[in-house]
């Protein structure tokens, strides 16, 4: 026990040296994560020495009425243990503090009470250990411990359970307040500036440099070197003058060590003093070319919301995690408005899975419900009834549903119910007179329903107050311009089986197409009807149009097709390496290439030596006619042929020369097109047949490349 | 030793876990509400469940009308006369104080000023000023709020495209619309919660990449789903030919009993998952025809997004289909439209681009009043960064181009709880700096997050050994974009 005691006071004595040191040097002090644990076990710990220190004090108020030797013992004990866990608890505290988050003022008065309350208690041990039967010393010592363990306690308490939690005070909740442009700057702007800064030491209370700013009276009467501003001149007010002398200056205003006013709110209240210091103009009397206008705005633009109004708040309970988890279904989803709202918001969805039943199965949340919205579901007039219940119900969304207004009237019930949404549904203007009884409707979406523009404005006239959106409305006198035709082949290579073929989306247009080159127009040119084949090479414009509707722009097709397919596709030259396609077979896939991507395998290039191809079909067929597809982008040096030679025989030593054609070459830049050339026979039946085409030479005068070889890009030949 | 066996002796501690989870019945269903209710404990949101708001929203929704290439503010919503007056003009060194350049203009000598080409007029209650390229959008500048102080970091497409979209320029960091799939859950469960809808405008464009869309180290249940801009907006959803839905259900419910067998035996949670997949793909055959069905829609329709509405894979068939897809309660839509990289031939492509998409971004705005949507959905239109007020290259009488220019741009927004018919902060005399209430990329999404209930610096994910969010470590809620 002995050896017990003499440790015990070792540690007392050391912990209560590191408490001291600690608080001296609090600022210099950081808390390693690990400690955090123990601090948080503070709130655990403290009630030990409440308890033994309160229990030392009755031992000793009773010590006369206990015999024998072991009392005395017990008693030193129970003190040296009181002081332990005193001084224990302290430092857990401290480490606690250290975590931050705490009103600072009360936080300081706890934490020194606290210390005193620990270094009282070893000055009790010490003074005991010494002269153990000094009354006279020990028993004030012992009050005062006790008193300021009271003291501890309750600033304790009042950091763990709010100030007022003790003598409740009956305070009003601040109610904020919206601003308006016709809210005075000062009110708005300036005095929460002050508040936020000054108030702390210029305030009824307290009023240092006997000024007061809390009041508008103390602040015009100034301090006791006058008044803080003279209006018009901020250079020579005090106000001002303070806050911008160095921060390590004396006069320095808000002293060094006290939050600062930012160099914005500096600006502001110099901007306001210069303005005048008026405390009674509203924004809206600044010009609009104010400096101060636009400081004011700019500052409440980053200030935090005071006028919250439309946050509603519920009183109702929240429904429990098991019924929530009951009314969701994939087609149903109930979720709350906010994590911490007992409010919850409806929406049903997919038209196809919605029964009437699943509305009925809400009513486990009807007082909950404050949004529904059932967009596109097929609600009946007679569902209404079962909506009623929902009586905290705020926006109702029931657009695209089946309803026809008839019981509208059931919502009534509907205090709340401030939006209703009607829009694509059949109410007119008979049943939505009953919407006169919703006592709480403030608007009604009624785009797209039967009502005209007099049922309207009677409505509205019948129900001032009431908010009919009708939406828009479309203008005759606009006319737009269609889309063109969409073209519905993917290739356009046209066979049997794909002919050309167009559509429209929009119900009513007519489209006129030609193929001979001219201009189809409202009026001229057949009118697209069915898909339609073409022969060879074809140019199709197409254009669309309807009544009241400018015509569409003119869109331009290049079709091709062939009649007979040869079996096989040999070159005879090999193409430029960069643009090898897929060989022969490449002229003879179908597959037509773009004029953007000459990399695309559906294209050959030649440059220097012509294109050289030998077609091969099974039997012999009558040829009218041989078509190329060829590239042409002049920008890209890529030109038609300059000449172009067909052979036809029985095989391919026997071929003789048929025709040959040397298609115009351009005479400037233009754009990058693929065109089709056709060379025309006399039906005569070949099985073999032969085709050159050469690529210029030489780029003519005009072309940048002037003097270069050009190219001839080919990717089909069709044979008709 | 046969494998089966020796699976069923190990129970490993996936296993483990993953049964455990499931024999805590009533919590596992309850995370079915709340998508990942039981991810929020290690990723320490501090607290705050994930799947629902943090607090009261004033959007459930939003659609991103996303001008993707820099649509020019000069000839859109900023109206500078200055720049009229002083074109040719080389922009003075003091305005341009250090501003770092592109490649394209490094090497230019001079810049010299040049002004619209296009009038201006204002507009509505508000007196907007607004180009004459944008009539529509002229018309409903009472429901917006234009900012025109957006700000940037980068000064080229792909990084700022990036950082707008997920926070930070490299990439690989979740998308905006992720990170809200992410907070919010999904509304209607039988659609993606962050859809993508691509259109190619007639300007010389810029691409998009899947990395916009991303769900970077989220779960991939937050990705973008990206439409197709063919017929058919989600591919492979129909049956196989020869099987109806009967036999379908059929198909999928003997599936899942194996599958639950299998679940009994292996006890691993994917499986469950894949089942619930299934399903989902089972309802998306019901629920994806009613978005393309326009049957409901009135004939007038046509005229209010404009005839181009109907020609899948436009800009004003996305908006059409945003809007159903919104409807339909899909959180976050986002739209890409290219095109609008203006370098030079301002005064051809910004006429087609903005004839693409002013009638549309117009009706989307008119389309969500009417139906009593647009104070629950928040609409924004904007590109990554502005152009230059000098011109690339040289001007001439009839023509010139504008550089990137990241320090103050336009966006608009509308409905879902912005302050409408405003114009939001305001820049120099040359619109090249701002004077007041600039809006920093990390703001701006500061303040989506906080229209939508979300406090973004609160909405965190941790990964490789760090928390993060949206805003990376900054950004700070404007109120005075908030209505």
């Amino acid at each position: 026990m002995r050896r017990f005691q003499a440790v015990a006071a070792n540690v007392l004595f050391a912990l209560n040296l590191l408490l001291v040191f600690l608080l001296i040097f609090e600022g210099k002090v950081t808390i390693p994560v690990w400690l955090q644990p123990l601090g948080r076990m503070h709130p655990m710990l403290l009630h030990l020495p409440i308890g033994l220190l309160i229990l030392v004090g009755v031992l000793w108020v009773f010590r006369r009425s206990f015999a024998g030797e072991g009392v005395e013992q017990i008693f030193r004990f129970l003190l040296l243990i009181a002081a332990l866990t005193s001084v224990m608890a302290a430092l857990m505290g401290f480490f606690l503090s250290r975590e931050g988050g705490y009103t600072d003022d009360v936080l300081t008065w706890h934490k020194f009470s606290g210390v005193g309350m620990s270094l009282l208690a070893y000055a009790l041990v010490l003074l005991h250990e010494r002269q153990a039967n000094n009354t006279r010393f020990f028993s004030p010592l012992l009050g005062l411990s006790t008193l300021c363990l009271f003291i501890t306690g309750h600033f304790g308490a009042s950091l763990t359970h709010g100030e007022d939690y003790l003598f409740p005070t009956a305070s009003q909740p601040e109610t904020p307040i919206a601003f308006t442009d016709d809210t005075p700057v000062f009110v708005s702007t300036i005095e929460p500036i002050l508040k936020a800064n000054c108030y702390q030491c210029h305030n009824e209370q307290k009023q240092k440099g006997q000024l007061l700013m809390s009041t508008l009276a103390g602040l015009t009467k100034g301090g006791k070197n006058g008044p803080i501003w003279v209006a018009g001149d901020p250079l020579n007010s005090h106000l001002i003058q303070r806050a911008n002398l160095p921060l390590d200056d004396k006069k320095h205003m808000p002293p060094k060590g006290k939050p600062q006013l930012t160099p914005g709110e500096v600006g502001l209240l110099t901007a306001w003093i210069k303005a005048g210091a008026d405390t009674k103009k509203p924004l809206r009397a600044l010009a609009q070319n104010d400096p101060l206008r636009a400081l004011v705005q700019a500052h409440l633009n980053t200030q935090p919301k005071t006028g919250g109004a439309e946050v509603a708040t519920y009183t109702f309970d929240a429904a429990s995690p098991e019924t929530l988890q009951k009314v969701n279904t994939p087609f149903r989803v109930v979720l709350p408005l906010a994590h911490d709202s007992p409010a919850l918001q409806a929406s049903f969805f997919v038209r196809e899975a919605y029964k009437p039943e699943h509305l009925s199965e809400l009513s486990d949340v009807k007082t909950q419900l404050v949004s529904l919205n059932l967009t596109n579901m097929p609600v009946r007039d007679e569902d209404l009834k079962k909506i009623a219940q929902f009586e905290n119900l705020e926006k109702l969304i029931l657009n695209n549903s089946e309803i026809t207004g008839k019981t509208l009237a059931e919502l009534k019930k509907l205090a709340k119910l401030n939006s209703l949404a009607l829009s694509g549904t059949k109410v007119d203007k008979s049943t939505l007179a009953q919407l006169a009884q919703l006592p709480g409707l403030k608007e009604v979406f009624v785009w797209n329903t039967p009502l005209t523009a007099t049922d309207l404005a009677q409505l509205g006239q019948q129900n001032k107050g009431l908010r009919f959106v009708a939406g828009y409305v479309p203008d005759d006198t606009e006319i737009l311009k269609l889309n063109p035709p969409i073209l519905v082949n993917e290739q356009l290579v046209v066979t049997a089986q794909t002919p050309v073929a167009f559509r429209h989306p929009l119900k009513g247009v007519t489209i006129r197409y030609t193929t001979n080159g001219t201009d189809p127009d409202s009026v001229k040119g057949p009118v697209y009807q069915k898909p339609f084949a073409v022969n060879g090479y074809t140019v199709v414009k197409a254009r669309a149009t309807k009544d009241k509707w400018y015509s569409s722009a003119l869109v331009e097709y290049t079709f091709f097709s062939g009649q007979f397919t040869p079996d096989r596709a040999e070159l005879v030259n090999k193409p430029n390496a960069q643009y090898p396609g897929e060989g022969g077979k490449t002229l003879i896939d179908q597959k037509k290439g773009t004029i953007d991507n000459a990399k695309d395998i559906a294209w050959l290039g030649y440059r220097e030596k012509p294109l050289e191809a030998f077609f091969t079909f099974t039997r012999p067929v009558p040829l009218k006619s041989v078509t190329l597809s060829i590239g042409e982008n002049t920008g890209n040096y890529i030109m038609p042929p300059t000449l172009i030679e067909i052979w036809g025989g029985a095989d391919k030593t026997n071929l003789k020369l048929l025709q040959k054609i040397q298609p115009t070459q351009p005479q400037k830049q233009e754009s990058g097109r693929i065109e089709g050339i056709q060379v025309a026979l006399n039906g005569e039946p070949y099985k073999v047949v032969k085709v050159v085409a050469r690529p210029v030479t030489k780029l003519p005068a005009w072309h940048p490349g002037k003097g270069q070889p050009g190219w001839v890009f080919v990717d089909e030949v069709f044979f008709n | 030793m046969n494998e089966f066996i020796e699976n069923r002796l190990t129970v490993n501690r996936r296993h483990f876990l993953g049964k455990a989870a499931a024999g805590i019945g009533g919590l596992a269903l309850g995370s079915l509400l709340v998508p990942d209710l039981f991810r929020a404990s290690d990723d320490e949101t501090d607290g705050l469940p994930l799947g629902v708001a943090h607090f009261a929203p004033k959007a459930k929704r939003v659609i991103y009308l996303f001008q993707n290439g820099a649509p020019s503010q000069y000839e859109s919503f900023e109206y500078k006369p200055m720049l009229n007056k002083l074109a040719g003009q080389d922009l003075p060194a003091s305005i341009r104080n250090g501003q770092r350049l592109t490649g394209m203009t490094a090497n230019q000598t001079k810049f010299p000023l040049v002004g619209s080409h296009f009038q201006f007029q204002q507009y509505g209650q508000s007196g907007m000023w607004m180009s004459e390229l944008f009539p529509n959008i002229a018309n409903i500048v009472d429901d917006i709020c234009m900012i025109k102080t957006m700000n940037t970091e980068a000064i080229n497409h792909d990084p700022a495209l990036t950082f707008l979209q997920t926070g930070a320029q490299q990439g690989n960091r979740p998308s905006m619309g992720a990170w809200v799939s992410y907070g919010l859950g999904s509304d209607n469960k039988n659609l993606p919660a962050f859809s993508v809808l691509l259109s190619r405008g007639k300007g010389n464009g810029q691409g998009v990449y899947s990395k916009l869309w991303t769900n970077g180290f989220l779960d991939s249940t937050h990705q973008g789903v990206v439409f197709s801009s063919g017929e058919d907006p989600i591919l492979y959803l129909n049956n196989p030919e020869g099987t109806d839905r009967t036999s379908r259900r059929k198909m999928l419910d003997n599936l899942a009993e194996l599958n639950n067998m299998a679940y009994d035996d292996f006890g691993d949670p994917e499986i469950k998952a894949k089942v619930q997949q299934y399903e989902m793909a089972y309802r998306m055959q019901t629920a994806v025809p009613e978005l393309t069905d326009l049957s409901k829609e009135p004939d007038h329709i046509v005229k209010l997004y404009g005839p181009e509405c109907l020609v899948p894979g436009t800009f004003a068939a996305n908006c059409l289909l945003a809007r159903k897809l919104s409807e339909a309660g899909v959180r976050f839509v986002q739209l890409y439209h290219q095109g609008w990289d203006q370098h030079g031939n301002m005064v051809g492509e910004m006429p087609l681009q903005a004839k693409d998409t002013d009638r549309a971004s117009a009706a989307l705005i008119t389309d969500l009043k009417q139906r009593g949507l647009l104070d629950e959905t928040l609409v924004i239109w904007g590109g990554e960064f502005g152009r230059t007020n000098y011109s690339q290259g040289t001007a001439t009488k009839d023509n010139y181009g504008r550089d990137h220019h990241p320090r103050a741009y336009c966006t608009w927004m509308a409905g879902g709880g912005v302050k409408p018919g405003t114009v939001y902060g305001e820049t120099d005399e040359f619109g090249y700096n701002v004077v007041r209430d600039p809006v920093h990329t990390h703001d701006f999404h500061a303040t989506i997050m906080h229209l939508m209930g979300l406090n973004h610096e609160r909405l965190t994910y941790k990964h490789l050994g760090r928390r993060y969010r949206l805003t990376d470590i900054a950004g700070t809620v404007l109120p005075g974009l908030i209505a």
